[in-house]
């Protein structure tokens, strides 16, 4: 190993050791910890807060992580609001437990959940999505639909919801 | 055309362009002092409703004599003897307006002698509440009421002197030391808190708020417990201002402690919600 080799691993070691690997600072464990107990408060007002925090504040992957991860303990409709705010969050780490919410017994949180892969679904979704555009309830339809409409397949180059769209025209003339 | 012709020409228009605004420059107030004379002339008797137009060469001798200290220094001792000589209301208003640009130090006393005046205490405070220097803030500081230092501080009484000022007046004065923050006013202001007229213990909090350092909150803070019913309100509202004074100059623990007087269940649900986003914000802040 030459010596340009040994500067080079030091140098991405030094620079890998830099990133933060989570929450590094002490203010952000209190803070998500803060935001946690307000989108579980039984308290509208507060619950709010919470979601507009889980919404603007908080960055990096970490903190999106420990909101989706509430989803599956709380009630139905608190479980639309922060589906519906995870989406605007627009970081994709959300999107596994956003899809295991496509699994769940109530229609309007199934439909949040096609809403929110607008934002932060791939192209993997594509099926999903489409299936659920021709076959769910109404409220699913819908949302499936819209989701379609702005979702963007990730490192192809046709949209999703062109091709879908290319393909129902094909399924027409056929 | 070569480069060179059009660099010749560039220098050319350049110098042109410059020797125009010259021109300009001497053409305003300050070229023309016979004009400037005629305006404050006008002014003596100037009242609303008359034409404005008349005191302009004022307004341009005060861009003309941007820079120039000696100049300036002319032109607001005539503004000066504009406010205290026996002139119009809009008149002195006028000169008030005009020394809000141009005012200094040299100013304060003639401006602090308008506070107690009814018509032209809030044109005295338009001045002295943008004037930088001390100067201007310790001329209206010296309207409050005065916190006296212990004599023999085991056996001896706090002694505090009457505000100078009634009503509107001081409501105004305690504004303007709060949009100034001024630190050194807060002791007048703490004992402002418990005045009976409910108006100015309001503007008391707020300027405590506005203040915003830790001495105010700690005034606010001690205060707010007793604070009676109608007072509330405004306290609430000093307290979240005061915080987030304290968090913007890096005071987080002092921000969170006001924050979390005010998280308490006995306060307002919006002021609750208020204070749990502030602390977020401390929280974020970390």
């Amino acid at each position: 190993m030459n010596r340009s080799c040994v500067l080079a691993a030091c140098f991405w070691l030094m620079a890998l050791g830099g990133l933060p690997a989570g929450p590094a600072r002490a203010g952000d464990d209190e803070l998500l910890g803060m935001i946690v107990e307000l989108v579980g408060s039984p308290d509208a007002d507060m619950r709010l807060l919470g979601l507009q925090q889980v919404r603007e504040e908080a960055p990096g992957k970490a903190a999106t992580r420990r909101f989706a991860a509430l989803l599956p303990d709380l009630g139905p409709a608190v479980q639309v609001q922060l589906i519906d705010a995870l989406g605007d969050r627009g970081d994709d780490t959300a999107r596994p437990g956003v899809l295991a919410m496509l699994a769940v017994e109530t229609e309007a949180v199934r439909a949040a959940a096609l809403r929110a892969l607008a934002r932060i679904g791939t192209a993997d979704d594509g099926p999903a999505l489409a299936r659920m555009a021709a076959s769910g309830s109404d409220m699913e339809r819908e949302a499936a639909r819209g989701s379609l409409r702005r979702l963007r397949a990730r490192g192809r180059r046709t949209p999703w919801s062109k091709r879908w769209r290319m393909r129902m025209r094909r399924c027409g003339s056929s | 055309v070569t480069s060179k012709a059009i660099g010749i020409l560039t220098l050319a228009a350049g110098l042109a362009a410059l020797g125009g605004v010259n021109v300009f420059a001497e053409e305003g107030g300050a070229g023309d002092p016979p004009a400037l004379d005629k305006a404050f002339e006008t002014l003596q008797t100037y009242d609303w409703g008359a034409d404005r137009s008349l005191l302009n060469p004022i307004d341009e001798a005060i861009i003309a004599t941007h820079g120039d200290a000696a100049a300036r220094q002319a032109l607001e001792a005539k503004l000066l003897a504009v406010v205290t000589g026996e002139t119009t209301r809009a008149a002195k208003d006028f000169a008030c307006r005009k020394l809000r640009t141009v005012g200094t130090a040299d100013s304060v006393p003639a401006l602090a002698a308008l506070l107690p005046d009814e018509e032209l205490s809030h044109m005295a405070r338009f001045v002295l509440e943008r004037m930088p220097g001390e100067e201007a803030a310790a001329a209206m500081r010296k309207t409050l009421p005065q916190v006296g230092r212990r004599f023999l501080w085991v056996f001896g009484k706090r002694r505090v002197t009457q505000s100078t000022l009634d009503g509107d007046l001081e409501i105004g004065v305690i504004g303007s030391l709060g949009a100034r923050r001024d630190a050194k006013s807060i002791a007048s202001l703490t004992v402002l808190l418990a005045d009976e007229d409910a108006g100015v213990a309001c503007a008391a909090a707020g300027s405590l708020g506005l203040i915003g350092t830790p001495a105010a909150a700690k005034a606010l803070g001690d205060f707010a417990p007793t604070a009676i019913e109608s007072l509330k309100p405004a306290v609430a509202d000093a307290c979240l201002v005061c915080a987030e004074n304290l968090l913007a100059d890096g005071h987080a623990s002092d921000a969170r402690a006001l924050y979390e007087l005010l998280k308490t269940e006995d306060q307002p649900k919006h002021i609750q919600v208020a204070a749990t986003k502030g602390l977020l914000a401390v929280a974020a802040r970390k």
